[in-house]
């Protein structure tokens, strides 16, 4: 499958939000992952918007990885809602399962440990942020 | 009685086969634990989450959907075996677990070992099929004490996968060995119970917990439960490994089974000790905060909820994701809940709802989860004024030793600010209260203010009773 490749140069919505996310998990070095969380970890993941911005990334203990060219293997899971929900999402005031619970996400079976875990640290690292931003 | 049980060391062929026959151990412990070798402290906690539990049930017997289901249970026969919490009447012993698994749950003020939601399931179970056939008290407890046992380490075993809290689905594996010990079946057909019980995975749908749906959480395995022993007490064949089985009921339900969790100390570390029961009704990840709105309420002069300006929210990564569970609904919770799309029980997860009511009222029990509250125009003041942050050292306090933290800041339109922080819930294993208080408020119009003080001492002394039954005499709703 083709996807459109997202560079610096065209961030959108989801590059940004998903760069400072970037930040702010490299910043708490691990802390914020406990055993029950690191399922997430090591996995590739897809995040994509419905208007067409695609980006690849996979959660490492105290990083996260880009992946520009898209040239890993299928990923071990994908999130696809709207700008408008990635744009809640990536400031912490929702978490994916919200927009998943709202029905304006796939929920795929095999994808769900991933999702849910990833959805946690996602949102904590964002709201964690916000405190040490201010 | 036909029981193909009773294998030593090598006599089956499924031991050899397989070395950790986990549902077999399960059902000799189920039936061989006597309530002499349960240490003392443990029989405490038990008679104290008994006392708890019921007291759950009577205050969610209180809200709109008890009656529909004590209502739709009817289909499913009459009969006068066991006692409803918090209802007239009595039913038989399956549908009256589920009506009083339901009624515990339906404002989400349960209690858990470890990390997965027991006294729902168990205590419903216990009493249900304990009166069903006279069983002495001390024999309740046990079955309590058991149910917690397995709970506590089928819950450890799934942790790594997708579940958490009360949506584990390991409920179908107490249930039946309770009801298994109560009726009198032998290994075997205990392990078989398991198996009907579990053939079925019981998984929740995760917006079902928007709605009352969610009741059955606990509800169905506990009928079920019962049911299952029924069957296998009839003779029906089951499978005798249907928990470690790498196609029996763990590995269906979960996407790591940390096997050597299953049996790890049973009959020597008591994970009843880890029991947490909740001061009041809401998701358990909310309480502190919700204590923390409560201490704030007390102390703030005049307290008017509409001169709150801003209202913050801090605490581990996993409260805010239960928190905004809900939050992306369009329309949004409140007025699904008004459309009745959906009920009050969203609201028992959204740790917002739950402070702001909390911060109206001076109180949280069932009266802050009906419309009228709900809709009021002081908590849609509070609801653009709320906003959550997580704390870090919280999050990692809550993952490293279950401690669940939170600290609410409120600014009043004069400029004062005001902060409460709460380092773990009231009822966690390290900060119990007096479930007394608890049974009080639930029975509180539903009983006689006697009748209440004669049920507690009741249920406190209740090994000391011969049969189950003299024991929930004083416990009938007129």
């Amino acid at each position: 499958m083709q996807v459109p490749i997202t560079t610096h140069s065209q961030a959108g919505v989801l590059m940004r939000g998903l760069s400072r996310f970037a930040r702010l998990w490299a910043s708490h070095e691990g802390r914020l992952v406990s055993a029950r969380l690191e399922g997430a970890l090591g996995r590739s993941i897809r995040c994509e918007s419905t208007e067409g911005e695609v980006v690849d990334l996979c959660l490492r203990r105290d990083k996260l990885e880009f992946d520009r060219d898209h040239s890993g293997p299928m990923p071990h899971a994908s999130i696809r809602m709207a700008s408008r929900d990635w744009s809640r999402v990536l400031t912490g005031e929702l978490h994916v399962m919200a927009v998943i619970l709202a029905g304006r996400a796939p929920f795929p079976k095999d994808q769900r440990r991933l999702l849910m875990q990833f959805s946690m640290l996602l949102q904590t690292t964002m709201l964690a942020g916000r405190a040490v931003d201010e | 009685m036909s029981d193909l049980a009773a294998p030593s060391a090598g006599a089956a062929p499924s031991e050899v086969a397989r070395p950790h026959a986990v549902t077999e151990a399960y059902a000799r412990f189920a039936l061989e634990l006597r309530f002499e070798d349960i240490p003392a402290d443990v029989v405490d906690i038990a008679r104290e989450q008994i006392l708890a539990t019921i007291g759950s049930c009577f205050a969610g017997s209180k809200m709109p959907g008890a009656a529909r289901v004590a209502a739709g249970l009817r289909i499913l026969g009459t009969g006068d075996t066991s006692t409803l919490f918090g209802a007239p009447g009595r039913m038989p012993a399956p549908s009256a677990a589920l009506y009083n698994s339901a009624v515990a749950q339906i404002i989400e003020w349960d209690d858990w070992v470890i990390i997965s939601h027991t006294g729902a399931a168990v205590v419903p179970t216990a009493f249900a099929v304990g009166e069903m056939v006279g069983a002495p008290g001390r024999e309740i407890i046990a079955a309590v004490v058991l149910g917690n046992e397995i709970n506590g380490r089928t819950s450890r075993a799934i942790q790594r996968g997708a579940y958490v809290g009360n949506s584990m689905p390991n409920h179908q594996i107490e249930t039946p060995l309770i009801a298994s010990r109560l009726l009198g079946l032998g290994v075997t057909q205990a392990q078989r119970a398991v198996s009907h019980s579990g053939f079925l995975a019981m998984e929740s749908c995760p917006i079902g917990w928007m709605s009352d749906s969610k009741v059955l959480c606990n509800g169905l395995p506990a009928m079920w439960g019962i049911v299952s022993a029924s069957l296998a007490k009839e003779g029906l064949i089951g499978n005798l490994d249907i928990i470690e089985h790498p196609a029996g009921l763990l590995s269906t339900v979960s996407e790591v089974v940390d096997e050597r969790e299953l049996l790890k100390g049973l009959g020597r570390d008591w994970y009843t000790r880890t029991l947490n029961t909740k001061r009041h009704p809401s998701c358990a990840y909310n309480l502190s905060a919700i204590e923390c709105a409560l201490a704030l309420r007390a102390q703030i002069p005049d307290f008017d909820p509409f001169r709150v300006t801003r209202l913050v929210v801090e605490g581990p990564g996993v409260m805010l994701y239960v928190a905004s569970r809900f939050q992306a609904l369009e329309p949004d919770v409140y007025e699904q809940i008004r459309q009745e799309a959906i009920t009050h029980v969203a609201l028992c997860f959204d740790a917002g709802y739950g402070i702001m009511a909390a911060l109206v009222d001076g109180e949280l029990g069932h009266r802050q989860y009906l419309e009228q509250r709900i809709f009021s125009p002081e908590i849609a003041h509070l609801r653009a004024r709320i906003e959550f942050r997580a704390d870090p050292v919280m999050h990692a306090a809550y993952y490293g030793d279950y401690q669940y933290g939170a600290r609410v800041r409120i600014t009043m339109s004069d400029g004062r600010g005001y902060v409460e922080e709460r380092r773990q819930l009231l009822g966690a294993r390290d900060r119990p209260f007096d479930h007394a208080i608890k049974f009080r408020e639930g029975a509180s119009g539903l009983l006689d203010p006697e009748q209440i003080e004669e049920a507690i001492g009741t249920l406190r002394a209740l090994d000391r009773y011969g049969d189950v039954r003299h024991v929930t005499a004083v416990l009938q709703t007129k």
